[in-house]
Formats: C-alpha cells, sequence, structure tokens
C-alpha cells in the first residue's frame, strides 16, 4: 500500500498534463499521454499501472473510446473520464457497462478524484 | 320533371284525339242528319243543296277514316272549310230556314284547340261575317230560298225541328265529349303535378335538412379549425422559446467545455499553489493565502455558471421517477429556511387530491427552489410567501405568491431569457427562471407569472399528471 501505484493521465492539452503531474506526484506514480494512441502505446510498455483518468474530448480518439480498447487488452485497470462536459450519453453508456468507474468534472475536484480512486483501489483488492 | 313533360305530351295527343272525336261524331250525326235531310228531296224535290250536302258528309267520312294518317293541321282546315262550306251553302240557300248554321260554335270552338288565338279571332270574324254578308244579300233579295219552299208552312213542319236537334246534338256532343276529356287530363294532370311538387318538396325538404346538417358540420370544423389555429399559435410560441433553449444547449455545450478546461488549469495551478505553500512557504502562508482563496472563488463561480449552462443542453434521458411535491417544496423551504426566518412568513395551501407525477425529482428541486429564491429575493423587508397545490383536470398546478416588488410589464416578457437580470452584478446570473422554465418545458410543463409593481408576483406552474380521482 506504501508502494505509489502507476496511474496513467491522458489529455490533448499539455498544461493539464503538467499540473496533474504536479498535483497527484505526491500519491501516484503519474504517467501522462497526449493522446488515446499515446496511452495505448504506453500501457502496452507499463502493465503495472493500476488507474487510468482519460479526458473526453481528444482529437482522433474520444476518451470513452480509448478506454474500450484499453479494457480489451488491460481488464484489471480502472478508468474515469475527467470532462469538461456536461454528461453525455456516450459516457452514460460506458458508465451503466461498467467500462468506467466513475466521471468526473473539470476543473478537477483534487479530494473527490483522490477518494475515488482510492475506493476503486479498494474495490480491486478485494476482489 | 320527367313527370310533367309527360303529362305535357298527355295534353298534345288529347288535342289529337279532339279532332278525331270531332270527326267520328260529326260523320255518324251528320250521316244521320243528311238521311234526315232527304226527307225534303221527298218532299220538295232535288236540290244543288243535296249535292253539296253529300259531298261534306263523304269527305268527313273520309277524313274520319284516314284521321291517323292526317296531320292535324290539314285536319283542322279541311274540317273548317267544310264546316264553313256546309253552312254558308246551307244559309245561302235556305236562307234563314237554314238548321246548320249552329255549325258555326264549331268553327272558334274548333280553332282554338290547334290555331293561335289571334288566327282563331281572324277565322271566326271571317265566318261571321261571311254570315251577315248571305243573310243581307237574302234581306235585299238578291238571294232567295227555293220557290217550292212556303217558309209559314215550313215552320209548322216536325222535320225541321228534328233536324235542328240533330244538329244541336252534333254541336253538343263533340262540346260535351272535348270538354270532359280536356277537364279529364287536366284534373290527373293537376292531381300527377300536385303529387309531383309534393315529392319535389319533400326532396327540398330533404335536402335543405342535409344542407343544414352539412351547415353544421362545417360550422363544426370551422371552430375545430380555429381551435386548432389557436393551438399552432401556441405551440409555435413554444417552439421558438425551445428553439432558442435548443440553440443555446448547443452553444452552452461548446462554451462549457472551452470554459471548463483554462477553469481547469487555474484550479490544477492553485492546488499546486496551495500544497507548495503549505509545504515550503509556511511563513508567507499569511499573504498568500487570501489570493488563493480569491483565485479558487474565482473558479468556483465560473465553474458554476458553466454547470448552470449545461442544464440546457437536454437529457430526455434522464429517468422519470415518482415524485412528490409536497415533499419536494418541503424540502426547498428547508434549504431555504435560514434566509426566510425572521424575514419571510410562508403559508402553506396543499391539496389532498390524488395525482401522480412523473418527473425527475432533482430537476424538479431545482426549478421549485429557483422561484422560491426568487419569490425570497423580491421581498426586502419583511413579506409572506403563499404557496398552493391543486389538481385540475389531469394537472398539477403549484402557485406561489409573495408580497415583494412585483415585476414591471415589460420585464415580464423577459424574466425567462437566459441572462436576464434586474439584480446587482454578482447578484444573480440571470439563469434561474431560464433554468427553471427549460426544466418545467422537459416534462410539458407551463410557467407562467402575474405581477404588479409593489404589491408582488404570482408564479403559476402546471405540470401534467396522471391517476388523478376526477371524472
Amino acid at each position: 500500500m506504501n508502494e505509489k501505484k502507476t496511474l496513467l493521465y491522458v489529455d490533448d492539452e499539455p498544461i493539464n498534463l503538467k499540473l496533474f503531474i504536479i498535483n497527484f506526484k505526491n500519491k501516484y506514480h503519474v504517467l501522462t499521454a497526449g493522446s488515446g494512441f499515446e496511452g495505448l502505446t504506453l500501457l502496452k510498455s507499463t502493465p503495472e499501472t493500476r488507474i487510468v483518468i482519460s479526458d473526453m474530448k481528444m482529437p482522433g480518439m474520444n476518451g470513452v473510446e480509448f478506454i474500450r480498447k484499453a479494457k480489451k487488452d488491460f481488464p484489471n485497470m480502472a478508468y474515469f473520464i475527467l470532462t469538461g462536459f456536461d454528461i453525455t450519453e456516450e459516457i452514460a453508456d460506458a458508465l451503466n457497462e461498467g467500462i468506467i468507474y466513475k466521471y468526473f468534472r473539470k476543473p478537477f475536484n483534487l479530494k473527490e478524484i483522490e477518494l475515488s480512486v482510492e475506493e476503486a483501489l479498494m474495490k480491486d483488492k478485494k476482489d | 320533371m320527367p313527370r310533367i313533360r309527360k303529362e305535357l305530351h298527355t295534353v298534345d295527343e288529347v288535342r289529337k284525339n279532339i279532332l278525331d272525336i270531332s270527326l267520328v261524331v260529326a260523320s255518324i250525326i251528320g250521316s244521320l242528319a243528311f238521311l234526315i235531310s232527304l226527307y225534303r228531296w221527298y218532299k220538295y224535290g232535288f236540290h244543288i243543296a243535296h249535292v253539296i250536302n253529300f259531298f261534306i258528309i263523304v269527305s268527313v267520312i273520309i277524313l274520319m277514316i284516314y284521321r291517323s294518317r292526317l296531320s292535324i293541321n290539314i285536319k283542322t282546315y279541311m274540317l273548317i272549310f267544310l264546316i264553313m262550306l256546309l253552312t254558308f251553302a246551307d244559309v245561302i240557300i235556305y236562307g234563314y230556314l237554314s238548321t246548320t248554321r249552329i255549325y258555326l260554335i264549331l268553327i272558334p270552338f274548333i280553332c282554338i284547340v290547334y290555331l293561335p288565338f289571334r288566327r282563331t279571332i281572324s277565322v271566326y270574324l271571317f265566318t261571321i261575317v261571311g254570315f251577315l254578308i248571305i243573310g243581307y244579300l237574302h234581306h235585299r233579295g238578291i238571294l232567295t230560298i227555293p220557290p217550292e219552299y212556303d217558309t209559314r208552312l215550313y215552320v209548322l213542319e216536325l222535320y225541321p225541328w228534328i233536324i235542328t236537334a240533330v244538329h244541336i246534338s252534333v254541336v253538343a256532343v263533340i262540346i260535351l265529349l272535348v270538354t270532359r276529356r280536356y277537364i279529364d287530363t287536366y284534373t290527373s294532370l293537376i292531381s300527377d303535378l300536385e303529387i309531383a311538387v309534393s315529392e319535389r318538396t319533400k326532396e327540398l325538404e330533404t335536402a335543405n335538412k342535409e344542407l343544414k346538417v352539412t351547415n353544421e358540420e362545417l360550422s363544426g370544423q370551422r371552430e375545430e379549425l380555429e381551435d386548432a389555429i389557436s393551438n399552432l399559435h401556441k405551440t409555435q410560441k413554444q417552439l421558438i422559446q425551445s428553439e432558442k433553449m435548443a440553440s443555446l444547449g448547443v452553444l452552452a455545450a461548446g462554451v462549457a467545455h472551452e470554459i471548463n478546461n483554462p477553469l481547469n488549469f487555474i484550479n490544477g495551478g492553485v492546488v499546486g499553489l496551495e500544497s507548495y505553500v503549505h509545504d515550503h512557504l509556511k511563513d508567507h502562508a499569511g499573504d498568500l493565502e487570501p489570493l488563493i482563496e480569491g483565485i479558487q472563488e474565482g473558479v468556483k463561480r465560473a465553474s458554476e455558471i458553466v454547470t448552470s449552462l449545461n442544464h440546457y443542453s437536454r437529457h430526455a434521458d434522464t429517468p422519470l421517477i415518482t415524485c412528490d411535491i409536497h415533499s419536494i417544496i418541503d424540502n426547498c423551504l428547508i434549504m431555504m429556511s435560514n434566509q426566510l426566518k425572521y424575514k419571510v412568513e410562508v403559508q402553506k395551501i396543499f391539496t389532498d387530491k390524488k395525482y401522480t407525477l412523473l418527473c425527475n425529482e432533482g430537476k424538479l428541486h431545482q426549478a421549485v427552489l429557483n422561484i422560491l429564491a426568487n419569490a425570497e429575493h423580491a421581498i426586502e423587508d419583511k413579506g409572506s410567501i403563499i404557496i398552493t397545490t391543486n389538481v385540475v383536470n389531469d394537472k398539477l398546478i403549484i402557485t406561489i405568491t409573495d408580497t415583494g416588488c412585483g415585476i414591471s410589464q415589460e420585464n415580464l416578457l423577459r424574466i425567462t431569457d437566459p441572462f436576464f437580470t434586474t439584480k446587482d452584478p454578482g447578484k444573480g446570473t440571470g439563469l434561474g427562471l431560464s433554468i427553471t422554465y427549460n426544466i418545467l418545458q422537459e416534462y410539458n410543463g407551463t410557467l407562467e407569472f402575474e405581477s404588479q409593481l409593489g404589491i408582488g408576483t404570482k408564479v403559476i406552474i402546471t405540470l401534467p399528471v396522471t391517476d388523478t380521482d376526477q371524472p
């Protein structure tokens, strides 16, 4: 438990990626990717990743599309969406199917993300 | 119509018939008269008159035999000619002793049936003038009665009486038969006409009834159309408003994303700064915290506005559950209890009628809360809010009446427009009623306002409900 869990954050905005690392580096080993494709490649080389948080609106592949692909190869990771939009039908479907664990709104709430991630990890451990 | 035409046809037949009857009667009784007149031959000897009479009676008989082959005109003129010939010859020879002059009556009688009135008059005048001329010639002695006739003795004889009686009978029988025929025909024609007229009247009455029914239907349809038009106008108004909202929804969704991302930068930066200050700049915390708090408050407010904008993007898939409007209102009042106490006296008049309201509870909660918050804001010092609920005709009606400052007539039209506010900058976003309107619209509800400046505002919400215990 003391060992930092690996977390992948995917967002097409470099500032978001940089700030995310700064704010979460104390708790997690944070990896970042600028797109869904990059994220998928990165996951292949770091299968120890436990948490994946992705932006929704990105060029090429949106968050849910990326997570659906990632979930196929790595079904044991906990997936989250962090979006500037309100909940969309696509996100709601993914939530209902259990593809994503939860969705967060931008601007992010540090506490909310930390709590949910812990919750997902605990649940993961129990299973 | 065909019936009447048929009857007219019959009248035509009758006219033809009359001529034939006259010919038959004239041949039979004429022959009889001729036979009787032969007595004269026996008594007074041969006279040219007998030859003329014979010629006439034979002609009449021929006409009678060929009556069906001859045209009416020929028969008419022949008959008139023969009558004239008979009468005039008789009068020329026997003068005042002539017994056939009675036949002159038949001339206008037959003429009027077949000839135009003027022609009839001319023929008759010709006849009567001819008669008078012959009379005058006798008077002047130019014409004389045959010497073998002793007028004084002649009038004492019986046979002239008989001959006269026969001639009168010919005329009488013809007039009788013809008139009876006419009367019969016209009587049946008139009764047929009456039947036809009554039938027509019935048809017209039926048609009239049908027309009335059609007319009623038409006026009914007109009313329906008028209703439909007024409904269309209403719907159009609603459509315009919802169209505004829809385009705002698209805009809001786009703007929300574009603003949320930079807000995320700011937020991320501030969170980072906060922990950095906490970890490394403890001494400066006092100076830096107000600055950080200011940034955080700004992010919070901006993010709230963006979040409320998101209400405009439609979510048709939000789950509907049975809502208890009374508990929603009570809940809102509890949430607002801090603002309301010591300031506003709240009076609730809730209905106990049965109903089922299907809505999203959270959204309905927000809608009611917005209106209550406005009511509270409208009351400056002290006042009251009256909340009533009622169920009328499958509609739940909620009224919220405040004794606040009221809304001017021109503002009333704009209060549901997004970003319209009369509050001071920073105090209201101008989205509350717009969102409320949108939420109610989503559940097919309506939002109406009655307001008077300085007296207060009454907000009327209606929402469709089912399972009411009303008939």
